[in-house]
């Protein structure tokens, strides 16, 4: 049985890599874009189970992205997790998300947020 | 006196005692008395048929007795020899005859001398010595041969006797001698003795000179009275004929009948007393007086009974419609006895006219108590508003008074006030502008007065000037208010604020405007200066925020991957780690948290410092704002082994206004702080209605608690109980503070209950508040 895929879309290498290294801990393959220009085409083609988008992001904002995935019919099974130290913008695209969490992040936190989002059968 | 005669002749019963009288008695008295008339002279007819029947009867009888007594003297007269024979012999045989016949007084045979021859006379008379010669019977038989009477005085004494001579004739038919044989007035008088005449009736006979001659009572007789008087033919001579007379003597009437005897010119005459005759007649007529007076008499009564009972009725109805009059309608009616008579029907009117009088006079008095009342109560209601027009004339003498002084007061008010006042026409001509008016725009007033106000309106203000003018005339707005330029007799432009109110008459039709304005020009450059500068310090601001958020940001990031790997350290992902590697992680990890806290409650500071809360108010359930709040305090609540339980009470709406935003910012504050100062224990998050007004979020623990000196100072900037919580606790100090604005800023209230090691319970008040409302 396959682990279900995250895919985390975060700039700051360090942050991707502890967020990998925790959804890695709560049982999921991850896989990390740095960029959001890659991210959209990636996102579709991967189907992620879960999404983690930092919403300040080089070429294409996560704003942006966001809305590529709210759009995209393939992507319409993934979870998405806000991870941002922006609270307003935050606040004003928690609608669109399934959670909104702000950095910084615990660890804890993430990984229990997560290890909740993901479906019955998958753990 | 005559008046009250008259009124008692003229009384109802007086007028009906007469009338009875007249009606009732007068006429069968008159019938009667007609009657005993007829009844009194067919008596006296009949009586006086009968009296001269009795008449006639005497005369025949006594024209027998003459007959007969001429007849006896006749006879003897033609005895021979009488005067020839022997005188001795002569007076024994006329002795004889004188008994034979026994009629005469005496006999006696005369010479034609008139010398007595022989006499049968007792006692014997000297015959030589006495003469008949002068006597008229005598003569007529001595001379004529014919038989002959004469009513005279006898021979001897003065006595009437009938003297009757018979001529003695011869064989030759020559008278010799004449034969005396007279008769006794006595004895022809007891002729009339033989008739019933009742006790007081006559029978007597007058001669030719209508005087008694013969009467069956000697004194009469003797009396010779004369009846001429009474008993007359037209002519005055004795009547040829029977007939009736009625005649007054020695007091007593008496009637009678007569017959004349022509032969002798005597008249026979029988009377009697004209009350015996109709003694029946008055018996019958006193009869009929007595009845009448009786009747009479009874009548009286009973026309006075009968008009008292007449009239009783009508004096009573009278006296009860003079006590009715003179005000007592309770006076006693008639009774009466027939009912449905006349009287009845007039004291039935009578009584029902009273009532209908009772009952008008009732309601003439009701209506004039009435009346009464209404007068005194319009009297007293015109007092009063004589009182009270007394009255407002005196209040509008005041008002007149303070209306010239305040009048006064305005026009000085409005002379020198410091806006510009005027009055302008409909169309916008000036009428009055003040001084400050002039003085603003430069124009005297009597420049004002032949310029509309368009005319010194800045062009680019027009449009919207007209626009208000209209909305104004057309009623739609009492008055407007509008900033405008005006352009100055010197050509500047001022700013002003326009006030316009639009005056009506009492009919509702506009008459002017009336116009302040405040030249604003000089608040208006201040402002536009101060605009500016704002706008250079909102963009600084702005700046400065986006620089805060970038700040935040970007430290953010690092303080995240130094959490991040301190967490992942001490986890052990890295590899099995000591225990003082374990704290050492834990003392990265919370110092790593403080900063983070430290840069995110600096950024909210420096947020309203630079007056950037700006509220987003939303429709928002109470569901939406627990699922944003939640997952921020749960994991660390529970991570303290804390209980943490959230109740939403039934009496909150469904769907609350407000900014969600911030209410989570506030809510997130408050729990964080329950969380980091409790230690074991439960938080409790709650939401209930608190009044119509309000509603509120209360956040209790069971934590340390603040003591209550301490309380009001919680809520100030860089604020914790004390240095040493403050480092156990992270954070900087602003949370409360943070929330305090916040609440404030919505309107909200915050207040705390607390008391040391009891834990703490904070209470947020929050208005209810409608979308339309805080649009408003």
């Amino acid at each position: 049985m396959t682990k279900p895929l995250a895919v985390i879309i975060e700039d700051d290498p360090k942050l991707a890599d502890i967020f990998s290294i925790t959804l890695q801990s709560a049982d999921f393959e991850t896989k990390t874009i740095q960029d959001g220009q890659n991210a959209v085409p990636a996102l579709s083609e991967l189907k992620p189970a879960l999404i983690v988008l930092d919403l300040h992001l080089p070429n294409v904002s996560g704003e942006d992205v966001l809305a590529h995935i709210r759009e995209d019919d393939r992507l319409s099974g993934s979870r998405i997790i806000l991870a941002t130290a922006d609270a307003l913008m935050a606040d004003r695209l928690r609608s669109k998300a399934d959670l909104v969490l702000l950095k910084p992040i615990s660890v804890n936190q993430l990984r229990e947020m997560a290890k909740r989002m993901l479906p019955n059968d998958a753990s | 006196m005559q008046n009250s005669l008259f009124r008692k002749l003229s009384s109802l019963q007086v007028q009906f005692l007469l009338a009875l009288v007249l009606i009732g008695i007068f006429p069968s008295g008159l019938v009667s008395l007609v009657l005993i008339n007829l009844e009194s002279k067919a008596l006296t007819d009949q009586s006086t048929r009968e009296l001269t029947g009795l008449a006639r009867g005497i005369a025949k009888e006594l024209d027998t007795f003459l007959e007969e007594v001429l007849m006896d003297s006749e006879a003897i007269s033609e005895l021979p020899d009488i005067v020839s024979m022997d005188p001795n012999q002569q007076t024994p045989l006329l002795l004889g005859l004188h008994a034979h016949y026994g009629r005469h007084m005496q006999l006696a045979v005369a010479k034609l001398s008139g010398g007595l021859q022989a006499a049968a006379v007792t006692p014997p008379i000297p015959l030589e010595q006495v003469s008949i010669a002068k006597i008229q019977s005598f003569q007529i038989a001595a001379t004529q041969g014919k038989q002959a009477w004469w009513v005279g005085p006898a021979l001897f004494n003065d006595s009437l006797i009938l003297h009757m001579h018979t001529p003695i004739k011869d064989t030759n038919d020559q008278v010799i001698g004449v034969l005396g044989s007279p008769v006794s007035l006595p004895r022809l008088s007891s002729l009339l003795e033989q008739l019933d005449l009742g006790s007081n009736g006559q029978a007597f006979v007058l001669d030719d000179t209508g005087k008694i001659l013969l009467h069956p009572d000697a004194e009469e007789r003797d009396s010779r009275r004369s009846y001429a008087t009474w008993i007359s033919s037209a002519d005055g001579g004795l009547p040829s004929t029977s007939g009736t007379a009625t005649y007054s003597l020695g007091g007593e009437t008496r009637i009678a009948g007569f017959v004349p005897i022509p032969e002798l010119g005597w008249t026979i005459v029988v009377d009697r007393p004209e009350a015996e005759v109709l003694s029946p007649v008055i018996a019958s007529r006193n009869l009929t007086i007595s009845g009448m007076v009786v009747s009479i008499i009874l009548s009286v009564f009973a026309a006075v009974f009968l008009a008292r009972g007449l009239t009783r009725p009508v004096r009573e109805l009278s006296a009860a419609a003079r006590a009715l009059g003179a005000g007592d309608s309770d006076a006693p009616l008639p009774e009466t006895v027939v009912d449905g008579n006349e009287l009845a029907t007039l004291v039935t009117a009578f009584a029902t006219m009273r009532e209908a009088i009772i009952e008008r006079e009732g309601a003439l008095q009701n209506a004039r108590d009435d009346l009464e009342d209404r007068v005194a109560d319009r009297t007293a209601k015109l007092a009063s508003v004589n009182a009270a027009l007394t009255q407002e004339v005196a209040e509008r003498r005041r008002v007149m008074d303070s209306l010239k002084e305040s009048e006064e007061q305005f026009r000085l008010i409005f002379e020198l006030a410091p806006i510009g006042i005027t009055t302008a026409t409909i169309e916008g001509v000036f009428l009055h502008p003040n001084q400050a008016y002039c003085d603003m725009i430069g124009y005297s007033a009597e420049e004002l007065r032949e310029k509309k106000y368009l005319e010194i309106t800045h062009p680019d203000d027009l449009g919207e000037n007209r626009s208000w003018n209209k909305k104004l005339l057309a009623g739609e707005i009492p008055h407007f208010r509008m900033e405008k330029r005006y352009l100055t007799k010197h050509g500047e432009v001022i700013y002003i604020i326009l006030q316009v109110a639009l005056v009506r008459d009492a009919n509702n039709e506009p008459t002017h405007v009336i116009a302040q304005v405040v030249d604003i020009t000089e608040r208006k450059h201040t402002e536009e200066a101060l605009a500016l500068a704002r706008d250079q310090a909102l963009v600084a601001s702005q700046a400065k925020t986006e620089l805060l958020a970038k700040v935040s940001h970007e430290l953010r990031t690092p303080i995240n991957a130094i959490l991040g790997y301190a967490e992942l350290l001490q986890e052990g992902t890295f590899g099995k780690i000591s225990v003082p590697q374990v704290e050492a992680s834990g003392k990265i990890i919370e110092s790593a948290n403080y900063l983070a806290t430290l840069v995110s409650e600096l950024l909210d500071q420096a947020q309203f410092e630079g007056g950037k809360i700006i509220l987003e108010m939303t429709e928002f359930s109470v569901h939406e704002l627990i699922r944003r709040v939640e997952p921020q305090v749960r994991l660390s609540a529970e991570a303290k082994g804390l209980t943490f339980s959230i109740k939403v009470e039934n009496n909150l709406p469904t769907i609350l206004v407000g900014d969600i935003y911030r209410l989570q910012q506030i809510l997130v504050n408050l729990l964080s702080n329950a969380i980091k100062f409790t230690e074991d224990g439960e938080v409790i998050l709650r939401f209930y209605c608190s009044n119509q007004d309000q509603w509120a979020i209360e956040v209790s623990d069971t934590g340390s608690g603040i003591p209550t000196d301490a309380q009001a100072e919680i809520f100030e900037p860089f604020r914790q109980v004390d240095g040493s919580v403050t480092r156990t606790h992270i954070g900087t100090g602003l949370g409360l503070s943070i929330v305090d604005q916040l609440t404030s800023t919505m309107g909200a209230k915050i207040h705390v209950q607390s008391s040391l090691g009891q834990g703490s319970v904070f209470t947020v008040l929050l208005p209810y508040i409608s979308l339309e409302e805080y649009a408003a």
